[in-house]
């Protein structure tokens, strides 16, 4: 009888030494897989379902505040320096690895309105309070918990809303009752623009063209002004106020301002006369808004006690973080890494998330980052089939979320067919009469 | 010098003088200010005119130095202006601008709104000059590194510096390009074999010596003659004639040539072996033969003629034969007994309209040829044993004419008693507008009528027929038997060589099997399983209550949900089982996308995407680092700034 075996030439697929490397036989003509797009599909189903798993965003809190978070900042340079300023007028600045307090300041009689590093070489910052007080204070990168005063003071005649510093820069730029730009330790702005009785509540520079500027005013009104020039040179008004503005760092001329009607805004600064994209998802008013220093996504604040995140182009959010505790989210931050999102809320606690939930961190092995990338291919790729958006898509949200979601979804239905009504009365087809929602927001024409 | 004109000399004289009179140019400055003055200053004046920081930024703006220096522009610009106004405009001028009122707040908003516009559009270029190019790059990019600058200050990196050949060093590499060559060489190989390839068909092509291969490829000839005629008959008449001559020798040469064979070689042996042992058959073999080449002789000199006459011909002719001829009398006999029965009753429940009694016959003829069908199938079993076969018929075709005839003359008899202005000439047997297909789709839509109609007459002779031969007519296979006025002389030609002793061994074979039945029952246990089912509720104790006036039953039922009645696609047509349970939206079409995603706008694209392997099985690790490197690159700990102005645009 002949018996068949397998024999190979051991020469074929041993090394000769152990120093040399192994032989790969490799078939370099290999049939097509036929389970290859099966394989692949349940692997990003597999992914997505990890990922799911492992979204855990919740870092940390930093607790010290004793009264509402009312504004958070960021060092331009270091990314674990955070300023946060709290209702109370205290100011904290807080090492964001340590997750400890560096120093506390008590800067304002009355809420700090609004905080902003120094562009240039970041060892000032400046706030602003609800006691007309523009203060200037130096950040050293060794803690000093002993600085008591700042290093230079100025009383202004109305109260400062919001400061910004320009691109680059050592300058900034105030809001109140005008638009002031200063230099520092000067005791008077270098100019001021009137735009009008109403009050501008928030502007904010251009993080790239060091000469524009985008504010709003309790007109509801949002105007560019360029610092070249000696008038406004755009104002747009919206049906509802723009609550913040929020530059794209990447973009030079688009921003996101975060509104009162639920939504966001994108606007491209060249054509204001509506925004390129509107941003929904909030059950309330939107009271914060921030770029990531990537230009690719923002983070938003909600009075509905969440924070929301967005793809920069995207209608709807990617992610939804809440607690069940944290209360109306009055100011979001993004870190100068990417890597963090911090909230500062209501209830008197700064709340750091990852900016994505499902990211290991710390330092991953050669073999994790492939997989990791392979995964996120995987689902990127599969992420338009049924079962895999829907286990994507899926988030849990606090009742209340979800029954006002519920309600919105409701009268926005019932709108869309009035509207649809409405237009066939007055003999419209259905295209003619459709507006979308980024042109609805707008009062009237654009005017200069 | 003295070259120059007049003109200039006097312009030179007005100059003087108005240097020698100074006051005048001073009234003409403020004119002119008053009129195009734009500057900032008027403007701060009026719009912050109460506040002390206006002052304070009109001086850091430099502006109050501006309008000193502008007085002087102004000045040298308004002599030139003044030396072509006229002396009474001045005058008035004078009048009007000694008056020192501020300018209407209209104006100035006005024109804040111009600077406004102005200056806008100003930046709007700017800023699309600068930023659009890099935007647009960065938003479509496969991956972007953060941060994008440097930490030197130097531009974001990945410019590969490629080195600059000369003129000559290209030639050389091009010259030296191994890829360039091989695909050369590739390329030669492959002409080289394609033209082996051609030598060796046509070599091959000139040896064969199938005569059914040179029949097919002389047609082909002849056909593209035609064309080519048909195309020279539009161009140039002259030569199309030429052509035609040339197309009627050979069409003369075919004729001469031409072989009108019988069957094949091992058709005819088998036939004549049988035909060996009974002479009579021989017979018949030999009549079919001289038969079949008289057919084909026809079908070549007149094409006109219609297959239905030959038939009718060859049938009057033979005697039954082929299973053409055997169906033909078969139909013929059903006629007459049907005629019997049913005839005069249908005729008089549908002489109402013309529509209807085509309908009638071609119900009549299915009916026929169903029942020939059936008949064939039982004396196919028992034709050894009986000696007068069911099909025997005397009748020629000639008989039924006649009596086709006489149907059509008591039709009309009736239709005159009715006083109808009806055509009766189209109630004929043979139609030549006649359309089986047509006729067969207005009969099913008649369907029931004429059931109804053979009800009324009180006949039931098709169903006694079924009872006696014991098969359900529902479980024999549908032939689509058109009418044979229809069929092509091909599918004739094809009808008699099939052999009644190959059908008969055919059927012994396959007598047990009863396929058709076993469809039938599968189909019925597919429809049963997946027929939707009723969702009983019912939980035991729930709904149970008992007591006087209480009908458990009632109460149950009020548990059970129905299920709707869903319509199954493939109803009630026999021989089609159509699976309801796997329909794109429970099937795999469940889990697949049911539109094309955003960025695709085709389908292909997005097929291919997906096709693309990505994990390590499929793929080298390089590549498949490189299909699977992340769209946004951030390190963590690393701040990541705005993009720099100043690198961009290398200040």
């Amino acid at each position: 009888m002949k018996v068949k075996v397998i024999s190979r030439n051991p020469n074929t697929y041993q090394r000769e030494t152990t120093d040399k490397r192994n032989k790969i036989v490799r078939n370099f003509n290999t049939p097509a897989d036929p389970f290859r797009g099966q394989v692949e599909y349940t692997r990003a189903l597999n992914a997505t379902k990890l990922e799911r798993v492992f979204a855990k965003p919740f870092v940390a809190s930093l607790d010290g505040h004793v009264d509402g978070v009312q504004v958070l900042a960021k060092h331009p340079n270091r990314p674990s320096t955070i300023l946060s300023g709290a209702r109370d007028g205290q100011i904290k600045i807080w090492n964001l690895a340590s997750r400890e307090c560096q120093s506390t300041l008590d800067a304002h009689r009355g809420l700090v309105n609004d905080i902003s590093v120094d562009n240039n070489t970041g060892d000032h910052f400046v706030t602003v309070g609800q006691d007309a007080q523009l203060k200037y204070w130096k950040l050293s990168s060794v803690t000093d918990s002993d600085q008591k005063t700042p290093a230079h003071s100025i009383p202004i005649d109305g109260i400062v809303y919001g400061v910004s510093h320009l691109s680059f820069s050592s300058d900034f730029v105030t809001c109140g009752e005008d638009i002031s730009v200063w230099k520092p330790f000067r005791e008077t702005p270098l100019r001021s623009y009137s735009l009008g009785t109403d009050t501008i509540h928030t502007c904010r520079a251009n993080p790239i063209e060091e000469h524009v500027i985008v504010g709003a005013r309790s007109d509801r009104s949002i105007f560019v002004l360029d610092t070249r020039q000696d008038v406004p040179l755009k104002k747009i008004t919206m049906k509802m106020r723009p609550n913040k503005i929020s530059w794209n760092p990447m973009e030079a001329y688009s921003f996101t301002v975060a509104s009162e009607d639920f939504n966001l805004y994108t606007f491209d600064m060249r054509y204001m006369e509506h925004p390129t994209q509107s941003h929904q998802g909030f059950t309330s008013a939107v009271l914060d808004v921030d770029y990531s220093p990537t230009g690719q996504e923002f983070v938003a604040a909600g009075y509905d006690r969440s924070i929301r995140l967005f793809k920069a182009r995207d209608m709807t959010s990617r992610d939804v973080y809440y607690t069940k505790r944290m209360a109306s989210v009055l100011s979001v931050l993004w870190s100068a890494d990417s890597k963090f999102v911090l909230s500062g809320s209501n209830e008197m606690n700064i709340r750091v998330w990852k900016a994505n939930a499902s990211e290991k961190m710390g330092p991953l092995t050669k073999r994790e980052k492939q997989a990791f990338a392979y995964n996120d291919k995987l689902k990127e790729t599969f992420k338009n089939h049924p079962e895999v958006r829907r286990i994507a898509k899926h988030r849990n949200v606090p009742k209340h979320i979800f029954s006002a979601a519920k309600e919105h979804k409701l009268i926005k239905d019932a709108r869309a067919r009035r509207d649809l009504r409405r237009a066939k009365a007055a003999g419209l087809d259905e295209e003619e009469s459709y507006l979308p929602q980024t042109q609805k927001v707008m009062v009237g024409d654009a005017e200069s | 010098m003295s070259d120059d004109s007049d003109i200039d000399d006097i312009a030179h004289q007005k100059l003087l003088q108005s240097i020698q009179t100074p006051g005048i140019i001073k009234k003409n400055r403020l004119r002119k200010s008053a009129k195009t003055k734009t500057d900032a200053t008027s403007l701060l004046s009026h719009i912050t005119v109460s506040r002390p920081s206006a002052k304070k930024a009109r001086q850091s703006l430099g502006i109050d130095d501006f309008a000193s220096s502008e007085k002087s522009t102004v000045a040298s610009s308004s002599k030139k202006r003044k030396s072509e106004a006229g002396a009474p405009d001045e005058v008035s001028n004078k009048k009007k601008l000694k008056s020192k009122t501020l300018i209407p707040l209209k104006d100035v908003e006005a024109r804040k709104e111009i600077e406004g516009k102005i200056a806008f559009s100003d930046l709007k270029k700017e800023v699309t000059q600068n930023w659009t190019e890099l935007v647009q790059s960065n938003r479509i990019s496969d991956q972007l590194i953060f941060p994008l600058t440097k930490p030197d200050g130097i531009l974001w990196g990945d410019e590969k510096i490629e080195p600059v050949l000369t003129e000559k060093e290209m030639e050389v590499m091009k010259a030296t390009d191994i890829k360039m060559a091989k695909e050369r060489l590739s390329q030669m190989q492959r002409m080289r074999a394609i033209v082996g390839i051609q030598e060796a068909k046509n070599r091959y092509m000139n040896k064969i010596k199938s005569k059914g291969y040179h029949r097919i490829l002389k047609r082909e000839k002849r056909k593209q003659l035609l064309k080519e005629f048909d195309d020279l008959v539009t161009r140039d008449p002259a030569a199309a004639h030429e052509k035609l001559a040339e197309m009627d020798l050979q069409r003369i040469m075919e004729r001469g040539s031409l072989k009108h064979r019988g069957q094949n070689q091992k058709f005819k042996q088998m036939l004549e072996k049988h035909a060996s042992r009974n002479p009579e058959v021989k017979k018949l073999l030999d009549e079919h033969l001289r038969m079949g080449r008289e057919l084909k002789a026809k079908v070549i000199s007149a094409t006109g003629d219609s297959d239905n006459e030959e038939s009718t011909e060859g049938g009057s002719q033979e005697k039954k034969k082929s299973i053409h001829d055997l169906l033909k009398d078969a139909a013929q006999e059903a006629e007459k007994e049907s005629k019997k029965n049913i005839g005069a009753a249908l005729v008089d429940s549908f002489l109402e309209d013309t529509e209807a009694q085509k309908i009638t016959l071609a119900q009549l003829r299915a009916k026929k040829r169903q029942e020939a069908a059936v008949i064939r199938s039982i004396s196919v079993n028992a034709k050894n044993s009986s000696d007068h076969p069911l099909f025997e018929v005397d009748e020629t075709w000639q008989k039924t004419e006649e009596l086709k005839k006489e149907k059509k003359k008591k039709k009309e008899l009736k239709e005159r008693e009715r006083k109808r202005k009806g055509t009766v000439g189209k109630t004929s047997y043979v139609d030549k507008n006649y359309d089986p297909k047509l006729e067969a789709k207005r009969a099913e839509t008649f369907d029931e009528k004429v059931e109804k109609a053979v009800e009324a007459a009180g006949v039931h002779d098709a169903a006694k027929r079924q009872k006696e031969i014991e098969i359900d007519p529902r479980k024999f296979l549908e032939l689509n038997t058109n009418d044979l006025t229809q069929v092509s002389s091909e599918f004739v030609e094809k009808m008699d060589e099939f052999d009644e002793e190959a059908a008969q061994v055919i059927n012994e074979a396959f007598k047990d099997d009863d396929v058709v039945g076993d469809f039938e029952e599968m189909k019925e246990g597919i429809k049963e399983k997946e027929k939707v089912k009723d969702v009983d509720l019912n939980l035991a104790g729930w709904g149970s209550w008992v007591g006087p006036g209480m009908t458990e039953k009632k109460r149950r039922h009020n548990f059970v949900i129905k299920a709707k009645e869903k319509k199954r696609r493939d109803g009630e047509r026999n021989g089609l089982i159509i699976g309801e349970s796997m329909t794109a939206k429970d099937g795999i079409g469940k889990i697949q996308p049911r539109s094309l995603p955003f960025p695709y706008s085709r389908v292909e694209d997005y097929e291919a995407v997906l096709k693309q392997p990505l994990g390590l099985e499929w793929n080298m690790e390089k590549m498949r680092d490189e299909l699977c490197k992340p769209a946004v690159v951030v390190e963590a700990g690393r701040a990541i700034r705005p993009i720099n102005k100043k690198h961009l645009l290398g200040d």
